[in-house]
């Protein structure tokens, strides 16, 4: 009865949209950077400030009224398997809007909810522990876990249909000292 | 920007986390009591009040602090289950551990003056117990190390309490050895390994604050997924619904892009 319901609701809302909005679309691919200065990247204590793990989107771009216009937007992380098969891909589904400062820049925020999958192999992996080895349990049936965060970033146009955006995505936004940042880095084509 | 494209998408590569091989799982609840034995941590240099402090750093410092992950471990106080030349699977095996609780505490129990620490894990359906040893031995190295090395040879052994295993690349935490380098942080594969045991499960900005993202935190079989369990609920199947629309509107140059 609910997805009755919920497919009514949207078969409405997208009438409605999609009939009186004239939605620009774009295409996104660049970097996804979780952890950012939080999750150390090496012996020394450095942590993560950037790293290459690809990211696409596909998103639209309704005006509402004035210079704010609503993206809401698919996007996907996808880290390759390694030689121990543990697999991960994160979806995001971005709902931000947008205030168009100039020609040049717009302003994005509003928020994104992460589904991210983790999986593995099974079997086990033997390890160095302590003078020996171990065989530890490898990751096996896929688990899912599900987290919002609170988006704000800038999108800068070379072009009109060409741009470059950089967004922050801030996990644990009530959380001070456990607050950790996310930032997609892209390059953007609008269609 | 073929040779762009190409670049970005073959970098990224991911490591493996691994899990205790003892249970090869996590507790079943996600909010776990860490108790603290009142047996003598002086050996390894530390008093048990110290250690109980030790412990409640590593708890807060490493992980507590995983924004994707929605583990609690709550440090008690000082109990009364005195640990002294007892092997982690004595401790277990006598029933003095309560359900969901990490017993820490610190003996003589090691053979090699090498190890710092051990945690062991055990499991009866969803009673989980794990013990947590810290070595106290006369030639310990335990005392030779900094404060913020103690703190994470105790965080790595939590590790291990919480149901993970080693990992093989040496920034992270549950790396076998501390020595030769500096720990502040969780690596990768830790955040990962904390995050497929124990998903993030916090309402802040989800359930409460903007209730129609619907459904978040819970830990699915992907073979169990329904529509029931979609993340984000009606609003991420509403935003798949536009964006398809979108799809079937394309313009030829899109189409160009993908043929």
């Amino acid at each position: 009865m609910s997805l009755l319901r919920n497919i009514l609701i949207q078969a409405f809302i997208l009438t409605s949209l999609l009939g009186t909005a004239n939605a620009a679309q774009m295409v996104s691919a660049g970097t996804f950077v979780p952890y950012v200065g939080k999750a150390q990247s090496s012996d020394s204590g450095a942590t993560t400030k950037f790293e290459l793990t690809p990211y696409v989107s596909y998103g639209l771009q309704f005006h509402m009224f004035g210079p704010h216009y609503f993206m809401p937007e698919l996007g996907l992380a996808y880290y390759h398997e390694s030689a121990k098969k543990t697999k991960k891909r994160i979806l995001f589904f971005h709902y931000d809007f947008s205030y168009i400062w100039s020609s040049s820049f717009i302003i994005r925020y509003g928020w994104t909810t992460y589904w991210q999958t983790i999986s593995g192999g099974g079997g086990s992996i033997n390890l160095r522990n302590g003078d020996s080895y171990t065989d530890y349990t490898a990751l096996s049936s896929p688990r899912d876990s599900y987290y919002t965060t609170l988006d704000l970033g800038g999108e800068f146009f070379i072009n009109p249909t060409r741009s470059v955006r950089l967004d922050f995505n801030m996990m644990n936004a009530r959380d001070l000292e456990n607050r950790a940042f996310n930032y997609i880095l892209t390059y953007n084509w609008y269609l | 920007m073929r040779a762009l494209i190409f670049t970005i998408f073959f970098a990224s590569q991911l490591f493996a986390s691994t899990l205790n091989p003892n249970t090869g799982r996590g507790f079943a609840k996600n909010e776990i009591n860490v108790l603290i034995s009142p047996t003598d941590c002086t050996g390894a240099g530390f008093s048990t009040a110290t250690f109980r402090d030790l412990v409640e750093d590593a708890a807060d410092d490493y992980w507590n602090a995983v924004a994707t992950a929605d583990l609690q471990l709550k440090v008690k106080g000082i109990g009364n289950i005195d640990i002294a030349g007892q092997s982690h699977n004595d401790i277990l095996n006598s029933g003095l551990v309560p359900n969901n609780t990490i017993l820490a505490g610190c003996n003589q129990t090691f053979a090699s003056s090498t190890t710092l620490g051990g945690a062991v894990m055990k499991c009866n359906g969803d009673n989980c117990q794990a013990v947590l040893i810290i070595n106290s031995g006369s030639e310990s190295a335990m005392p030779d190390q900094d404060r913020n090395t103690q703190i994470a040879v105790i965080a790595h052994e939590l590790g291990h309490a919480i149901g993970l295993g080693h990992t093989e690349l040496s920034h992270n935490l549950m790396y076998y050895s501390v020595s030769g380098k500096t720990q502040t942080w969780l690596g990768q594969d830790d955040i990962d390994g904390v995050t497929y045991l124990y998903p993030y499960d916090e309402p802040a900005l989800g359930c409460d604050f903007l209730p129609i993202l619907g459904a978040m935190g819970t830990i699915n079989d992907i073979s169990n997924d329904d529509d029931s369990n979609f993340p984000g609920g009606f609003m991420a199947s509403l935003l798949i619904g536009i964006l398809l629309a979108g799809v079937f509107s394309l313009p030829k140059s899109l189409k160009k892009l993908f043929v």
